[in-house]
């Protein structure tokens, strides 16, 4: 059984959509970070299984059952706020026993409680503290700990960790997932940051305007996305995406592109005879491959002929920005290559397994996954939506 | 979504740290002056002149010491009109408290709609009406034969008391015409406070499972228990203070302000009295004194309730 499940959830303010048929299902048990740009919507997405707000259409379930008349306290959900929430005038302990205290719950009960998630979490020290003393990494840990005390069925996370700073973020981070390990609770956390969602979701669903584009795990989002929107959003530096047509020529096939007439050289194109036909096809289509993926110099896959426009050195490896034509595009130096100068022409090759395609619609194309995607994964049912 | 930054310190420049006390006391000044001309020296001067058997014509003034304060300790009309005044007030403060709160909370919702504006308008308005003039449509809203009041309450077979003409009820009378003219004000300092309490903090109440009176008693009252004192404050100050519509609506056709039979007569009606009617100033005065020292007393009483009771965010 689901722990809460989203059937083609609308939210409209006015004349705005905010959420356009959303349909996820949330596992027992798993860690699922919704990840967008600002005003994707995720937030709202966030609110809605809370209660906090309606949704305009569709339907919301807990365990089974319709929730549209469980106000949110009835819904059993700890919600962590991206500003904490913390009720300003009590202390940690009764911030803590908040929630225990309005379900009148017995006291002995409560301290019982509020000892144990406060030795959980450390907050043992600062009991009698008032928010306003706190750090921000501590009213982290006390906003957690009211979520936590009432051992709620889901936890709802609305970006917990944007306030706080580098360092302590990635401790968060790290402190989150394995609390999540210790408690086993079904958890949404919602995020814009790529790296949050990458490293703690057990699935990642993601989002733009309304819609979700992919649910998957994370090696499925970055190594098969499903649309352009989420080729370019995960990654660092993103994804390096063209628009190109490919065309007979000479007995073989080219890419070039209609806007700059630049065109890109195809190794063997025999060997994908029937995969380069149907890409004719399309009037136009999305070419896409990783900036670490690609191989200096002329090699097997597609040979693009560029200028280096710029050279960032990191350290232990090195991004070449560069023109194909006016497409800019990156891609990654390991240490220890030689690094081209700036105004240099030089080739690069994206090899065959680094491709990723997407027709008109910003949608992948997946019959093109032998001339795309070799580390094919299997197209288990439900993974994408679409 | 919104990414708080942590604000940078600012590295300040020496002269503008020299200069700020200077352009600080600068911008202070006028104000300080009008305050200087108009408040604290007519104060002082009334407390000097409260030790005086003072004339203002000849002013061939006489110091007697405490003298004036003797004979006022000595008036039985002096300690029924502080009386008077702390029924006035023991009434008016927590009615006017509860029911400005209770009004702001029942507009809550409607001041964040479109209509918000017009609804604060209308609370608002009375309290920007002139005393004087409502005073004497309230005179006949009150009068008991042919007053409208009177009329609802005859309508419901109620009793209907003689208001302003009766010793029991010409003081409620000045008490519902007082929240009357005073409860929109006290609104909108209450509606400012409920539209600043954080959302997010009443949304996580919300999921915690707190319901309505929970949410009110353990997160909205302390949240806006800083304007509560403000308010309980100010009621105190404004109704020690109150004169005009005691004035205006005992004055008119029941005889001199102040009654019938001095029980609407509070200390700064009697001061008034005291000084333009009888023409003893240092004698009003030292009842003046008197007055303040009390408003002082209750403040400072409220103040050290208050520090058990306020929560300052």
């Amino acid at each position: 059984m689901d722990v809460v499940n989203l059937r083609e959830v609308t939210r409209q303010f006015g004349v705005q959509s905010a959420l356009r048929g959303v349909s996820f299902d949330v596992n027992q048990g798993e860690f699922l970070v919704i990840v967008g740009p600002s005003g994707c919507g995720k937030s709202t997405v966030l609110r809605i299984i809370a209660g906090l707000e309606r949704p305009t259409a569709g339907s919301v379930q807990f365990g089974g059952r319709d929730a549209a008349a469980l106000s949110p306290g009835d819904r059993n959900v700890g919600m962590v706020f991206q500003n904490y929430a913390l009720y300003p005038h009590l202390s940690v302990s009764e911030n803590l026993a908040f929630g225990l205290s309005a379900a009148r719950v017995p006291k002995s009960r409560i301290r019982e409680r509020v000892k144990e998630v406060a030795a959980l979490l450390e907050l043992d020290e600062m009991l009698t503290k008032k928010p306003g003393q706190l750090s921000g990494g501590q009213k982290q840990r006390v906003a957690l700990g009211r979520a936590l005390v009432r051992q709620p069925v889901i936890f709802l996370m609305d970006e917990p960790l944007s306030n706080l700073d580098a360092v302590l973020r990635e401790k968060m981070r790290m402190d989150l997932r394995r609390l999540h390990e210790q408690t086993g609770t079904a958890t949404v956390y919602v995020t814009h940051d790529q790296v949050e969602a990458m490293t703690m979701a057990d699935r990642i669903l993601v989002m733009q305007q309304g819609e979700i584009h992919q649910i998957g795990t994370p090696d499925e989002v970055y190594h098969e996305p499903a649309t352009l929107f989420v080729a370019r959003f995960f990654g660092a530096p993103p994804m390096n995406t063209m628009n190109v047509r490919v065309r007979h020529r000479e007995g073989g096939w080219t890419i070039g592109s209609p806007r700059h007439g630049e065109r890109a050289i195809i190794t063997h194109p025999e060997a994908h005879k029937a995969e380069w036909e149907s890409l004719v096809a399309e009037s136009q289509c999305w070419l896409g491959f990783r900036p670490e993926f690609t191989v200096m110099g002329r090699a097997e896959g597609v040979q693009f002929s560029v200028r280096v426009t710029d050279v960032e050195t990191l350290g232990p490896r090195s991004h070449v920005h560069a023109l194909w034509g006016d497409d800019p595009l990156v891609y990654v130096l390991e240490h220890g290559q030689s690094t081209p100068e700036r105004g240099e022409s030089v080739w690069l090759t994206a090899p065959f397994s680094s491709l990723h395609w997407f027709n008109e619609q910003n949608r992948r194309m997946r019959s093109l996954n032998k001339i795309g995607h070799v580390h094919a994964v299997p197209e288990a049912a439900g993974m994408t939506n679409r | 979504m919104t990414i708080a930054i942590e604000p940078v310190e600012r590295t300040r420049s020496v002269l503008r740290d020299r200069l700020e006390p200077i352009l600080g006391f600068g911008l202070l000044l006028p104000s300080l002056l009008v305050f200087l001309v108009f408040f604290y020296a007519p104060a002082a001067f009334l407390a000097y002149i409260s030790f005086f058997h003072w004339n203002i014509f000849t002013s061939q003034s006489q110091f007697i010491g405490f003298g004036n304060f003797v004979i006022l300790f000595a008036q039985p009309l002096f300690w029924q009109a502080l009386l008077t005044s702390l029924y006035f007030a023991a009434v008016m403060v927590p009615a006017a408290t509860l029911l400005s709160l209770g009004l702001a909370l029942l507009l809550r919702e409607g001041v964040q709609s479109r209509r918000g504006g017009a609804l604060r308008s209308m609370v608002f308005l009375p309290h920007v009406t002139p005393v004087v003039a409502t005073s004497i449509i309230w005179i006949w809203l009150f009068d008991p034969q042919f007053g409208l009041l009177n009329s609802v309450l005859g309508f419901f077979h109620l009793p209907q008391p003689g208001w302003l003409a009766s010793t029991h009820w010409a003081m409620p009378a000045v008490i519902i015409y007082s929240l009357w003219h005073s409860l929109g004000l006290y609104t909108v300092l209450f509606l400012g406070a409920l539209a600043t309490l954080p959302r997010s903090v009443l949304e996580a109440a919300q999921v915690d499972g707190a319901k309505r009176w929970y949410l009110f008693r353990r997160v909205i009252l302390p949240l806006v228990s800083p304007v509560t004192f403000f308010v309980v404050v100010l009621a105190t100050i404004n109704t020690l203070q109150t004169f005009s519509q005691i004035y205006a609506l005992t004055g008119g056709p029941h005889g001199g302000a102040g009654g019938p039979a001095f029980t609407t007569t509070t200390d700064s009606l009697l001061v008034y009295q005291t000084a333009f009617l009888y023409q003893h100033f240092s004698l009003a005065s030292a009842m003046s004194l008197m007055l303040f020292v009390l408003i002082l007393g209750l403040a400072l009483i409220q103040k050290k309730v208050a520090d058990r009771f306020v929560f300052y965010r």
